[in-house]
């Protein structure tokens, strides 16, 4: 309680004595940190959307003539239940097929018109979707491995999937991760640089009154603790004011996207605002980023009668 | 109270700041410090203070060894002394209130006990009405008063003073002598540096004198 008095007067003192350089302060890591957010929004939002296309993910199985025979189908029903990959085992017979298509292509293309007595083109399959837990890259192999197998079992004419598709994008997102955490360590070492180079500057400002305080018996606490805290609120403050920056950014996008809908880029995206826990998390990581930079920029503070001895 | 046994000091260069110094003062005393310009006096207070470390010899100063101190333990025996130095060190933007209760705010006194404290010792320095002025509103006299506030506020069991009256012209500083006369009358031990001979002459009090660093006399 006593270290927060001292903090809020060191603030005082800061922020009346140095306002222009603790405002730019102030500006450059709401900058560094809301490019942090955003960069933050977007990963999350790009892995977000990337699990639920990956999810909703279809197989299908497209059987033979001899295929649609009970004895055939029932054993590659089996086969695949077997296998564990998958949920949601569905027959889609040739004319349930045959109607899908129809209603998709009156959708598209509404002048489409499928002559009734034509033959029905579209074979019968089983519509499978891939259960969550192979959603990742080992999962993927299983799944092809046993698709290559079940390529060679009786009355199974082809399989359609995406596991080309899923691991070329699986991949570009994997580096597109690392890169963005490369890119946001980047932005907090200059955050961190910064709130050290305006705590060295309250720390020159004191240097006298902080000779004082050594003089009349303060421990290293005691005159370390206002500095350290003043880093942590610029750090706490800064990416606060960056989550609530994004927010409104976040708001106004999903808002145009609202307004002109089917058009909109974002429409069917589903975009969400970063989950309250890793707001929180991002504002504890900066608030600890700004007190350790104070930290590390107290270094020794000893002057004491140095000024005395000329 | 205070005994030095053997204590050399040497700061990078060829001469000792301090050679063999080896002396005794005893609690209630007053003692005047003497010695030119360059002699070692304010390296003898640094040590004193524990601000530096002897480069050998044994320092005791209030029932602690100076070469034992570890730095967490420092600011405890700092809060045992007080200290009085020739440019004031007082803080420019800060009352002559808020200046002098630094030694209590440090110690965690709440706020009545400190401004009631306060008070009293600025009665005793006759600055009761100045309060609430800025150092730089006051004279050099003034200004040193109120560093001797500040250095006998927590009630100190021992005071030093380097050079306090060095920045004063003769009259002002006789006052600040009388003022430390004073607090030496009410128990404290006093031990104060200075190079003004003729008044050190005039008081007649213990006075040890040294020369490039090495105790010449104790009169
Ligand atoms: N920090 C230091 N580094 C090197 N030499 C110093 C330092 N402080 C004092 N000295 C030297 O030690 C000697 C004694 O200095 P000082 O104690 O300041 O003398 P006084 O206070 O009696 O004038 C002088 O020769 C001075 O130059
Ligand atoms: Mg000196």
């Amino acid at each position: 309680m006593g270290y927060f008095k001292l903090f809020l007067e060191q603030l005082k003192y800061s922020w009346l004595k140095k306002f222009s350089l603790q405002m730019t302060t102030l500006l450059v890591m709401v900058g560094s940190f809301l490019v942090v957010t955003v960069t933050v929004l977007v990963l999350n939002n790009i892995n977000h959307i990337f699990k639920e296309v990956s999810e909703s993910f279809q197989v299908s199985v497209y059987l033979t003539t001899e295929g649609e025979k009970e004895e055939h189908k029932a054993k590659i029903k089996t086969l695949i239940e077997e296998s564990k990959i998958f949920s949601d085992v569905a027959y889609v017979s040739k004319d349930m097929a045959l109607q899908d298509f129809k209603t998709k292509m009156a959708e598209q293309l509404p002048s489409f018109v499928l002559e009734e007595n034509d033959v029905n083109p579209l074979p019968s399959s089983f519509a499978l979707k891939i259960n969550e837990q192979f959603n990742n890259k080992a999962g993927f192999n299983k799944v092809g491995s046993f698709v290559d197998g079940l390529l060679s079992v009786i009355g199974v004419e082809d399989i359609s999937y995406g596991k080309s598709w899923v691991n070329k994008y699986s991949a570009i997102l994997a580096s597109y991760n690392i890169g963005s955490l490369a890119f946001i360590l980047f932005l907090l070492m200059s955050v961190f640089l910064v709130v050290g180079n305006s705590i060295k500057s309250s720390i020159a400002q004191r240097r006298k009154e902080i000779e004082v305080l050594e003089l009349v018996g303060a421990t290293r606490m005691y005159i370390r603790m206002p500095f350290i805290l003043e880093g942590a609120f610029m750090g706490l403050i800064s990416s606060a004011i960056s989550i609530g920056l994004t927010y409104a950014l976040y708001q106004s996008i999903v808002s145009i996207s609202a307004a002109n809908n089917a058009e909109s880029l974002f429409a069917n995206l589903n975009l969400q605002f970063l989950p309250l826990h890793i707001s929180l998390l991002i504002c504890l990581a900066s608030s600890v980023l700004g007190a350790m930079s104070a930290m590390l920029c107290i270094g020794k503070m000893n002057t004491g009668w140095a000024a005395l001895s000329d | 109270m205070i005994s030095f046994k053997h204590v050399y000091k040497t700061y990078p260069g060829p001469n000792h700041a301090l050679k063999d110094v080896t002396l005794n003062i005893e609690r209630g005393e007053f003692v005047f410090l003497t010695g030119p310009s360059g002699a070692g006096k304010t390296t003898f207070f640094k040590l004193l203070s524990a601000f530096d470390h002897p480069t050998s010899g044994e320092i005791n100063v209030l029932g602690d060894n100076l070469n034992k101190l570890t730095n967490s333990s420092i600011p405890n025996f700092r809060k045992k002394i007080g200290v009085i130095y020739q440019d004031f060190k007082l803080i420019n933007d800060k009352t002559v209130l808020e200046n002098i209760s630094l030694p209590l705010k440090v110690k965690g006194f709440n706020h009545k006990e400190i401004v009631s404290r306060a008070n009293n010792v600025l009665e005793q320095v006759s600055l009761g009405h100045k309060a609430n002025v800025y150092p730089l509103q006051l004279s050099g006299g003034e200004q040193q008063r109120v560093a001797i506030a500040r250095a006998l506020i927590h009630q100190p069991n021992l005071l030093i003073a380097d050079e306090p009256t060095g920045n004063l012209d003769p009259a002002l500083a006789e006052e600040i002598m009388t003022l430390l006369e004073k607090v030496n009358a009410q128990g404290t031990t006093v031990f104060v540096a200075t190079h003004d001979l003729e008044m050190v002459k005039r008081k007649k009090k213990k006075h040890i004198e040294i020369k490039a660093g090495v105790v010449s006399g104790i009169l």
